[in-house]
C-alpha cells in the first residue's frame, strides 16, 4: 500500500459557533506529512487544533483519524500527541518525570520507561537533563522536553500549538529546524499552528491559510507564496502589491488599472467582488526598452538599503508600489523608474 | 457515556455545594431576615423595624455604632500612617522581628484581646501598679469610650500599617524625582504626587477597619461594661439572649445586614480603584533610610517603643498572670503552675480543671471538624469555578463568599431560630456549632484555595489528558500537588477562625458544647482571671502556630 498518499487525518464538515465568531472548516492531511495552520491571532487555528485534540467539542462534523472517528473520544483516550503553547511542562515534577508520565500512565515496564525517555533525551539533546527540575531550564530547554514528552508514546499525531512564540529569534530559527528533524526522522503526522508567515513556510510541506474561522487556501508553501489564489493568503505571506482593477478582459487575460495595461498569468473567477491585480515586489523587474505593456512609471519616493536587497517605493498616478531589486544603491529619491512586471507573475484575485 | 458526563454544565458539579451552602447560611439567615419583616402574627410588616428606626434607644444605639467605628478607624489610621512610612522607607536591625510583632493582633481572639486589655489597664492592671509606683493616680480606662477606642486601634492600626506601606514603598523614586526637578518643596511633593498614590490604599485600609469596628462584638460586650456603651451587634445578641425578644432581635439583624453589605460592596469598588492604581507602580523599591543618630531617628524609635507597649503588653499580660495563683481573695498572688496542672493533669481536676479541659477538647474537635467541612467544599467550587464553563462565574464566587458580610452575631441568631424548629437534642449541640464556625471561616477558606486554582494553568490539566490520564488521575497527579500550599492556607485559616470564634458560639453553645473562648469570656465574667489566662496562654499558643505555619506556606495569603 502506498503510505505516502494515504490520508491520516480529516475535519469532515467541523462547525462550531462562538460568541463572536464561527469556525467552519475541512481538512485532510496525508500520513507522515507536517502542515501548518497559519493565519492571524483570532483566525480559529488553535481552536481547529483544540478540536483535533479534544479539549473543544464541536457543533457538528467529524474529527477522524487513519479513518477511524474519533469525535467522541475524550482528550486522554484519543493518543495524540500534544506541545502547548506555555509549554505546560509539570513544575513538581523533574524533566525525566514529566517525560515518564504518559508511558506510566500506560504502564509500561520500569525498564521499557528508562530506555525510552533516555532515547527521547538524546533525540531533543537534553542527554543528561534528566534529573534538572523544570524551573531551572532555560525556554527552549523547556520547548524540547514537552516535545519529548509529547512524542514518547508514539502518537499517530502531533500538535504542535505556536510552539516557539516564547522564544527569541535567533533560538526560533535553530528549533524550527530541531523540530522538523524529528518530525521527518520520526515520519509523525503534524500539524503546526502558527502566526509567523516565514516559520510556516520554512518548516511545511503544505500551509493551510486560515481567516475568519475558514481554511482560504491550502497548498504548498511555493505555491502559496508564488501563485496565491486568494487575496488575504497573497496579502498575508510575504509582502505584496495590490492594486485595483477598473476592467478585465478574461479572454485576453488582460486587465486595466489607474497605472496602465496588464497580461496577466490568472484571473480568479469573482461574481461581484472587487478584483486586485496581485505581484510580489521581488518579482519587479527594471523595463528594458523593448518591453510594452506591464510596465509601471513612477518616481521614486522613499528607498532602503538592508544589505542584501535594495527596497524602493515607486510613486505612480498616486499610488505606491514596493519593489525589491539584488542590486545595491543604484538610485536615489526623485529619480524617475519604470518598472516590468512579467505576466507571469501578475495575477488577478 | 464519557461522553455525556464531559459535556455536563460546570452547574451541575456544583450542586452539593449549593445545597451545602444553602442549608447552612441563606436558609437560616433568610429565616430571620423574613423574620424581621414580620408582625407577631406572622404577616408581613414593617412595624418592627420603625419601631427600632423610631425609637430613641435604637437610634443612639445605631448612631454609637458609627461614631465607635469611625473614631476607632481614624485613630488606627493616624497611628498606622508614621509606622506605613518607617516600614517603607527605612530599613533597621530588627525590623524583620517588629513586623512579626505587628501581626499579633491579627492572630489574636477577640476575646484574648478582652482579655489582655482588662489585664493590663485594668485596676490593678500593669499600667496602674506601674503609674502607682511612679506616684500618678490610676488611669481608668476599662468599660468606657476610650477603652474601645483603645481596643480597637490595637486591633487595627496594624492593618493599616501593612496595607498603606505596602502600596508606599512601590511608589517609583522617579516620579518625587520629577516634581521636585520641576521645582516642589518637600511638602508639595506629599500634597501633590505621594498623597495621591497612597490614597487608594488610606481609603481600602479605612474601609477594612471601618467594617471590623463596625461588627465588633467581644470588646464592645465586655470593654464597654454596658447598655450606656451598646452598638448593633451587641444589641441584637441581647435581644436574642438576654430579652429573648427574637422578632425585634430579627429586625435589628436585618438593619445590620443591609449596613454590613452595603459596606462590603463599597468595599469591593474600592479593591478595583486599588488594583487600577497598582498598575502604575513598580516592584517594591529598597528601603531608602537607616537610622542615625539624629531627632528623626529619635522619633522613630519612641514611635515603636509606643507600638510594641500597645501591642505586646495586653497579650504577655495574659501569659504572666497565668503563672499566678492567690491564696485568698484579698489579692496576694504567687508563681504557681495551678492552672495549667489543673488542666493537664487528669489525677488533680477539679471544676474548673473538667471545664477547661473539656472546652479545650471541644475547641481542637470543632475546629479540625470546620476543616473537613469547608476544605471540601473550597476545592470543589474552586475547581469548578477555574475549570469548568460557568454561565455565572462570578456570582458563583459572591455566593461561596457572602457570608463574609453577614456577622457572626446574626449567623448565631439564625441558627438560633434554627434550632427552635430542629429536635431538643440538636439545641446547642456541637453539629450546629460546627456549622456555624464552617459558614464564617468559609469565605476565609475559599479564597485562598480559589486563588491557587488560579494560579495553576489550565493547560497543565489539558497536557495531563493529552498524555491519557483521567479526570481524576490528573487532580491527584497534577492538580492536587501544585494547590497542596492553598489548601493548607485555607485549613489553617478555617481552624484559626473556629478556635477563637466566640459569638456565634455563645449564642450556640449549652454546658456541654463549650469553646475556648466561651469558658474564657466566662472566667472573666466571674472575675476569674488566672484561670482565664492560663486557658488564653495556651489559646494564644494554638493560634500562633497555626499562624506561624500559614507564613511558612505563603506568607499571610494577600
Amino acid at each position: 500500500m502506498d503510505l505516502e498518499n494515504k490520508v491520516s487525518i480529516s475535519l469532515k464538515s467541523i462547525y462550531k459557533t462562538f460568541d463572536d465568531f464561527t469556525l467552519d472548516i475541512d481538512l485532510e492531511i496525508e500520513q507522515g506529512e507536517m502542515i501548518s495552520l497559519l493565519g492571524p491571532s483570532g483566525c480559529g487555528k488553535s481552536t481547529t487544533l483544540r478540536i483535533i485534540a479534544g479539549f473543544e467539542d464541536p457543533d457538528e462534523g467529524t474529527v477522524s483519524i487513519n479513518d477511524k472517528d474519533i469525535s467522541h473520544l475524550p482528550p486522554e483516550k484519543r493518543n495524540i500527541g500534544m506541545v502547548f503553547q506555555d509549554y505546560a511542562l509539570f513544575p513538581h515534577m523533574t524533566v525525566y518525570e514529566n517525560i515518564a508520565y504518559g508511558p506510566k500512565l500506560r504502564k509500561w515496564s520500569k525498564k521499557k520507561i528508562t530506555e525510552s525517555v533516555n532515547n527521547m533525551l538524546s533525540i531533543v539533546h537534553l542527554k543528561d537533563f534528566g534529573e534538572r527540575k523544570i524551573t531551572h531550564l532555560s525556554g527552549g530547554e523547556q520547548q524540547r522536553v514537552a516535545l519529548a514528552r509529547a512524542l514518547i508514546t508514539e502518537p499517530q499525531l502531533l500538535l504542535l500549538d505556536e510552539p516557539l512564540s516564547a522564544l527569541d529569534a535567533k533560538l526560533r530559527k535553530k528549533l524550527r529546524r530541531e523540530i522538523r528533524r524529528i518530525q521527518k526522522e520520526l515520519k509523525i503526522t503534524t500539524i503546526y499552528v502558527t502566526h509567523d508567515q516565514e516559520e510556516a513556510l520554512a518548516i511545511s510541506d503544505r500551509i493551510a491559510v486560515m481567516n475568519e474561522g475558514r481554511c482560504i487556501e491550502f497548498n504548498l508553501p511555493e505555491v502559496l507564496y508564488r501563485k496565491p489564489s486568494d487575496l488575504f493568503s497573497a496579502g498575508f505571506l510575504g509582502n505584496s502589491n495590490i492594486i485595483e482593477i477598473i476592467d478585465t478582459d478574461i479572454e485576453n487575460k488582460e486587465v486595466n488599472t489607474v497605472i496602465g495595461y496588464f497580461k496577466v498569468d490568472y484571473i480568479k473567477e469573482k461574481s461581484d467582488e472587487k478584483s486586485f491585480l496581485f505581484f510580489r515586489p521581488d518579482q519587479c523587474r527594471k523595463a528594458e526598452d523593448h518591453h510594452s505593456g506591464n510596465i509601471i512609471d513612477g518616481i521614486i519616493v522613499d528607498e532602503e538599503y538592508t544589505g542584501s536587497h535594495t527596497s524602493i517605493d515607486v510613486e505612480s498616478n498616486g499610488l505606491i508600489i514596493k519593489a525589491l531589486f539584488d542590486e545595491t544603491k543604484l538610485w536615489k529619491i526623485g529619480d524617475k523608474i519604470s518598472l516590468h512586471i512579467p505576466a507571469e507573475y501578475s495575477r488577478v484575485l | 457515556m464519557i461522553l455525556s458526563l464531559r459535556k455536563v454544565r460546570g452547574e451541575i458539579y456544583l450542586i452539593p455545594a449549593f445545597l451545602f451552602i444553602l442549608i447552612i447560611f441563606y436558609i437560616p439567615l433568610s429565616g430571620i431576615l423574613i423574620k424581621g419583616i414580620q408582625n407577631e402574627n406572622g404577616q408581613f410588616s414593617l412595624e418592627n423595624i420603625i419601631g427600632i428606626i423610631s425609637s430613641p434607644y435604637y437610634r443612639k444605639t445605631i448612631f454609637f455604632t458609627f461614631s465607635q467605628a469611625i473614631v476607632s478607624t481614624v485613630f488606627s489610621i493616624i497611628i498606622g500612617i508614621p509606622g506605613a512610612w518607617i516600614m517603607s522607607h527605612y530599613s533597621f536591625p530588627g525590623k524583620k522581628f517588629i513586623k512579626a510583632i505587628i501581626t499579633i493582633p491579627f492572630i489574636l481572639p477577640s476575646i484574648l484581646v478582652v482579655l489582655g486589655f482588662v489585664l493590663f489597664f485594668g485596676k490593678n492592671g500593669l499600667l496602674n501598679n506601674a503609674l502607682n509606683v511612679l506616684g500618678f493616680e490610676d488611669l481608668k480606662l476599662l468599660y468606657s469610650f476610650k477603652a474601645i477606642i483603645i481596643a480597637h486601634v490595637f486591633y487595627n492600626f496594624p492593618i493599616a500599617i501593612r496595607i498603606i506601606s505596602s502600596l508606599w514603598e512601590k511608589i517609583p523614586q522617579s516620579q518625587m524625582m520629577a516634581a521636585k526637578s520641576l521645582g516642589a518643596g518637600k511638602i508639595r511633593v506629599f500634597r501633590t504626587i505621594t498623597f495621591h498614590q497612597i490614597l487608594p490604599s488610606i481609603l481600602t485600609s479605612s474601609m477594612i477597619i471601618f467594617i471590623f469596628c463596625f461588627m465588633s462584638f467581644a470588646i464592645i460586650l465586655v470593654l464597654g461594661g454596658g447598655p450606656e456603651l451598646s452598638t448593633v451587634e451587641v444589641e441584637v445578641y441581647r435581644l436574642a439572649k438576654v430579652t429573648l425578644d427574637l422578632n425585634r432581635g430579627s429586625s435589628l439583624a436585618l438593619i445590620q445586614s443591609s449596613l454590613t453589605l452595603l459596606f462590603m460592596f463599597l468595599y469591593s469598588s474600592l479593591e478595583k480603584y486599588k488594583s487600577y492604581e497598582e498598575k502604575l507602580l513598580t516592584k517594591a523599591n529598597r528601603a531608602r533610610y537607616s537610622l542615625k543618630l539624629d531627632l528623626k531617628s529619635f522619633l522613630i524609635i519612641i514611635y515603636f517603643i509606643f507600638v510594641l507597649l500597645l501591642i505586646v503588653a495586653p497579650p504577655l499580660s495574659v501569659v504572666l498572670e497565668s503563672f499566678k495563683e492567690s491564696r485568698s481573695l484579698s489579692g496576694d498572688s504567687h508563681f504557681s503552675l495551678y492552672w495549667y496542672r489543673e488542666i493537664f493533669n487528669p489525677n488533680s481536676r477539679g471544676t474548673y480543671g473538667k471545664i477547661a479541659f473539656n472546652s479545650l477538647i471541644n475547641s481542637l474537635f470543632y475546629a479540625i471538624s470546620t476543616i473537613l467541612f469547608t476544605i471540601p467544599v473550597s476545592t470543589l467550587v474552586s475547581w469548578v469555578i477555574t475549570r469548568k464553563k460557568l454561565r455565572f462565574p462570578a456570582l458563583t464566587e459572591l455566593i461561596f463568599l457572602l457570608p463574609f458580610g453577614i456577622s457572626s452575631v446574626i449567623l448565631g441568631l439564625s441558627y438560633m431560630r434554627l434550632s427552635l424548629m430542629l429536635p431538643d437534642s440538636f439545641k446547642g449541640s456541637a453539629i450546629l456549632v460546627i456549622l456555624a464556625h464552617s459558614v464564617i471561616s468559609l469565605p476565609l477558606v475559599f479564597k485562598p484555595v480559589l486563588s491557587i486554582f488560579r494560579k495553576v494553568k489550565i493547560s497543565l490539566r489539558e497536557a495531563a489528558l493529552n498524555l491519557g490520564a483521567s479526570g481524576f488521575r490528573t487532580f491527584i497527579d497534577i492538580e492536587l500537588p501544585l494547590i497542596k500550599s492553598g489548601l493548607l492556607t485555607g485549613a489553617i485559616f478555617a481552624f484559626a477562625v473556629s478556635i477563637g470564634e466566640m459569638n456565634a458560639t455563645l449564642m450556640l453553645s449549652r454546658p456541654g458544647t463549650t469553646t475556648l473562648p466561651i469558658t474564657i469570656y466566662r472566667l472573666i465574667g466571674s472575675y476569674k482571671f488566672f484561670g482565664a489566662c492560663a486557658l488564653g496562654t495556651i489559646l494564644m499558643f494554638i493560634c500562633l502556630v497555626a499562624f506561624m505555619a500559614i507564613d511558612k506556606f505563603d506568607g499571610f495569603g494577600e
